[in-house]
């Protein structure tokens, strides 16, 4: 087994806001190993960008954060600020949602990714905006381009020059935050197989953020399921994919295209005062009479799964053998476990 | 059909209600609340100026003329031996009297125009912006000097001047909310179910548009009332004798060095007058949550 | 980028148009007969009524309104502003005469205020909820509400009556541009710095601006690289319309102390019923006005890549 790269451990993530306080990231523990692909899922608003973020402290002050977010045995909540910019885009590098908001307006594609080898590498000019269109070339887009501004470029080539910013200076770990959403199908393929592509070949890892299963099903070596926070499932891919051990990812799985399409029923938890008990009983189809009281803990299993609920327990959950013979107290003793 | 009239209903109430005056944010706002008092004040000053001011603003005394403050003159005396602080007192009913009808006029031209001119678009919408991007070509304090010297001093010149050069601001501010509302759904529907454009207008469109009006016009009291004391510092607008700020500033240049009480008072109760409406405009706009109009801020 | 200057240019003449009519029919204003007017000013009270029949024929007031305007308008044309009424100089040798005053007293001023509006409204935005920025913010709020006549006489009686250190009025020397300009200075930066903040603090919350943290640049390079290219554009903007407020307030600073610039010329001319000089000023100020607009929409269109590389189909 290969050791960690960067390991979350509890980590605890809230902000101020007039209706209260938001519990975006609860108790949050993740591991991403050397040279792997972790895609983390959940739907819009669970708190997974919070998360990307909040690995290279980019939430505003407004976001209070515990926990511990340690990167090749460096704590990065602790360090001081000028510390923390040594790991942005050089150790981490992170392609941020909405790659047409994420780019400056006024500056053109290639002076961004220039800028970069000249803050942190000391290049001069000229060699930088040859690098710069390399970088581009690498990605895709023909370097000539680099002295178009955002506003030239299409979605799918915008997310192409986000490609290049994020794997400019060579991160050991990339966090891409989804790289594909409002991108059509065909682009979303080539995209997603082009970041993958150059995480592979650089020998880095990533933190693949998406809403998108499948997505994350074709690239991922491992698959984390977040729900309201919190996470709900982590395993391999073929696992999860195959064997869901959490109502939530056997939902997802059920929305997807190829098998079912149904939609997940029910509006996502509120994060300022979420469900009691499992956060997941509202919207559950297996739901069970401790489920509504009980907070389950994160359970493992044989491999590496691991997953909050207290059917899993009992194996395979499927449709039609939801058999609520847990009760309350069985749940209890799984809480203490 | 009575479906998508509620429908209509509907949203566009979810959209008044996400723009509705926030008056919890505006009563938060405590130097709004302080601009509104200020006005409440001066009102006051203006409506009941005969109880309030000692003197008769016009009555001179030869004998005592140039006294500084004392307690039978708060502000002194001018070189006629007239009362400043009455002067000062009787002030506000020019000052706030131009500033009101000049508001009140232009805003219904204007947004009247800007209706129109939003609404119908075409060659009607042309003509209108063309004829206000020629007023506006001009700066409008020069502008209002001309218009109100050629007519000669007084009050009525000010008021024309100033309403001439003033109502352009609201033609373009309400024409371009008229534009980004028609895109909206429930205009649309509107259109659909009754197409009466005067209907439409009054009922739907005019309502939106009111509460950018209203801030702008806050602030335009504050700048009719700095233009028209220009006019008549620069003895094109009221004239002396009436007690007009600014044309008591310029009467009290000849004394800046020995008395300069005769230009302090008079200059200190515009910025007064004009704080108070600048802060409330400003308090206005920060609980409509409106970001800072560039051409409200450029005169 | 030329499709844009075009129609800008071809919206300008239109205006343009329109405003040599307004100022032509200023004119008109002025209660009663013009060749009335004007002789009474010319000749003083005891005119005879044959004084002003020629005086009508002299200078055309006795063809109809549209002739007039036509007319006025051909010589126009050929840069003719006509002659002073009063004086009867040449209108546009006599603005050609005032120009580099206004302007010099335009250029001090609108340096001085951006020195205090820049530095005021960045740190503002960056300090922002500071008692540093609220007390910035409330200064420049009391500035928007103090006019400038009376900024202009506070000043004089201080720097100039009381500490003797500059003249009150007059030109010539450095010294006698530093009241003028400050007053006129002073009286706009409120305006663009709250204006700044505003506009800074806007641009610092997009998102671009996280992502540019997210590469690991510090705040310097972030501010002066990726803020303040963007947070300027709406200032540029604004400097248009601020010439306008700057040829305004010319007038009235001007007047106050006696700066022998277009502003002053064109009180003067009023006051004397001079409606050729009043006519030449008044368009000279609007024209100048709005080739400035276009300048600064052509300063936009160069600095904001958005309109410069408009899709040309």
């Amino acid at each position: 087994m290969s050791s960690p790269l960067l390991s979350i451990e509890d980590l605890n993530i809230s902000f101020k806001t007039s209706k209260g306080i938001v519990k975006a990231n609860q108790g949050i523990s993740l591991e991403v190993r050397e040279e792997e692909i972790l895609g983390l899922i959940g739907e819009t608003g669970c708190g997974k960008t919070t998360l990307g973020k909040a690995i290279l402290r980019l939430l505003s002050g407004k976001a209070t954060l515990e926990g511990k977010i340690v990167y090749r045995g460096t704590d990065l909540l602790t360090l001081p600020e000028k510390e923390m910019r040594r790991f942005r885009g050089k150790e981490i590098g992170i392609m941020l949602q909405n790659p047409s908001a994420c780019l400056n307006p006024v500056l053109s594609a290639g002076s961004q990714i220039a800028e970069i080898y000249r803050y942190h590498e000391g290049m001069g000019k000229k060699e930088a905006e040859k690098k710069a269109g390399k970088m581009l070339e690498l990605v895709g887009i023909s370097s000539s381009r680099g002295c178009e501004y955002p506003h030239q470029f299409s979605g799918g080539m915008l997310q192409r020059v986000m490609v290049a910013i994020g794997l400019a200076l060579r991160p050991g770990l990339l966090i891409a935050d989804e790289p594909t959403r409002g991108l059509d199908t065909d682009t979303k393929l080539q995209i997603s197989e082009l970041i993958a592509g150059l995480v592979r070949k650089e020998n880095s890892s990533m933190l693949l953020i998406t809403h998108d299963l499948e997505i994350a099903g074709r690239l991922a070596d491992r698959i984390a399921v977040m729900y309201a926070g919190e996470i709900v499932e982590i395993g391999k891919v073929a696992e999860i994919l195959s064997n869901p051990k959490h109502p939530y990812t056997l939902d997802l799985l059920h929305s997807l295209p190829g098998k079912g399409f149904r939609t997940v029923s029910g509006q996502p938890p509120s994060l300022v005062s979420p469900p009691s008990g499992c956060r997941y009983h509202p919207r559950c189809s297996f739901r069970l009479e401790a489920c509504s009281q009980v907070h389950p803990a994160l359970m493992g299993f044989e491999g590496e799964r691991l997953t909050r609920c207290f059917l899993s327990e009992k194996g395979r959950i499927n449709e039609t053998a939801a058999q609520p013979f847990l009760n309350a107290q069985s749940a209890l003793k799984c809480e203490e476990e | 059909m009575t479906e998508v009239i509620e429908k209509t209903e509907i949203t566009e109430k979810a959209y008044l209600a996400e723009k509705r005056l926030n008056f919890g944010e505006f009563g938060k706002n405590r130097l709004a609340v302080s601009g509104l008092l200020l006005i409440a004040f001066l009102c006051i000053l203006a409506l009941f100026a005969p109880r309030i001011a000692p003197h008769d603003p016009l009555a001179q005394r030869l004998d005592s003329g140039l006294l500084f403050p004392s307690t039978e003159y708060p502000f002194g005396t001018d070189e006629l031996g007239r009362c400043i602080f009455s002067r000062v007192i009787y002030g506000t009913r020019i000052s706030l009297g131009i500033g009101l009808l000049v508001v009140a006029a232009t805003s219904v031209a204007g947004t009247s125009l800007g209706l129109l001119s939003g609404y119908r678009g075409g060659l009607l919408d042309e003509v209108i912006m063309r004829v206000v991007d020629i007023v506006m070509a001009f700066p409008n304090i020069i502008l209002a000097l001309v218009i109100a010297g050629l007519l000669g001093p007084g009050f009525s010149s000010v008021v024309l001047a100033l309403a001439f050069t003033q109502w352009p601001a609201y033609a373009r501010l309400v024409r371009g909310q008229v534009l980004s509302l028609r895109k909206r759904a429930f205009v649309e529907a509107a259109r659909a179910l009754r197409p009466s454009s005067f209907y439409i207008m009054r009922k739907h469109i005019l309502p939106n548009c009111m509460e950018p009006v209203i801030v702008l016009g806050t602030l335009e009291i504050a700048h009719v009332i700095i233009f028209a004391s220009a006019l008549s510092f620069l003895g094109l607008g009221i004239q002396a004798p009436d007690p007009e700020w600014g044309s008591m500033l310029k009467a009290g240049i000849p004394f800046l060095r020995t008395v300069s009480h005769l230009t302090f008072f008079p200059g200190l109760m515009i910025i007064f007058t004009v704080f108070a409406f600048n802060f409330a405009g400003d308090g206005l706009r920060d609980s409509l949550g409106q970001p800072a109009d560039q051409e409200v801020l450029a005169r | 980028m030329w499709k844009y200057i075009a129609k800008r240019l071809a919206m300008i003449s239109i205006v343009i148009a329109g405003v040599t009519l307004v100022a032509f029919s200023a004119m008109y204003l002025a209660p009663g007969d013009p060749a009335e007017v004007i002789a009474l000013a010319r000749y003083g009270e005891d005119l005879s009524a044959s004084q002003v029949e020629t005086l009508r024929v002299a200078e055309g007031f006795d063809a109809p309104v549209h002739v007039q305007y036509m007319i006025w308008l051909g010589h126009l044309l050929q840069l003719d502003l006509g002659k002073s009424l009063v004086t009867s100089e040449d209108v546009l040798t006599e603005i050609r005469q005032k120009l580099p005053a206004t302007a010099e007293l335009a250029i001090a001023s609108l340096l001085i205020s951006l020195l205090i509006a820049l530095p005021a409204g960045i740190l503002g935005a960056l300090r922002k909820n500071t008692l540093l920025d609220k007390s910035c913010m409330f200064v420049s709020l009391v500035g928007v509400s103090i006019p400038n006549f009376w900024l202009g006489l506070l000043l004089i009686w201080f720097f100039a009556l009381t500490l003797h250190m500059f003249p009150s009025y007059g030109y010539g020397s450095l010294k006698h541009i530093v009241l003028p300009a400050l007053t006129l200075g002073t009286s706009m930066s409120a305006v663009t710095a709250r204006l700044t903040r505003a506009s800074l603090l806007e641009v610092l919350g997009q998102e671009y601006i996280v992502a540019a943290r997210a590469r690991g640049f510090d705040e310097r390079t972030i501010l002066f690289r990726h803020a303040l290219k963007n947070a300027f554009l709406p200032v540029v903007t604004f400097a248009g319309m601020q010439f306008g407020y700057l040829l305004g307030g010319a007038v009235v600073v001007e007047t106050i102390f006696s700066w022998p610039g277009i502003g002053k010329l064109l009180v003067d001319s009023i006051f004397a019923m001079d409606f050729s000089m009043v006519q030449g000023c008044v368009l000279f100020i609007a024209v100048l006005f709005s080739l400035s607009s276009l300048a600064v929409d052509i300063l936009y269109a160069v600095l904001d890549p958005r309109i410069r590389y408009d899709r040309r189909d």
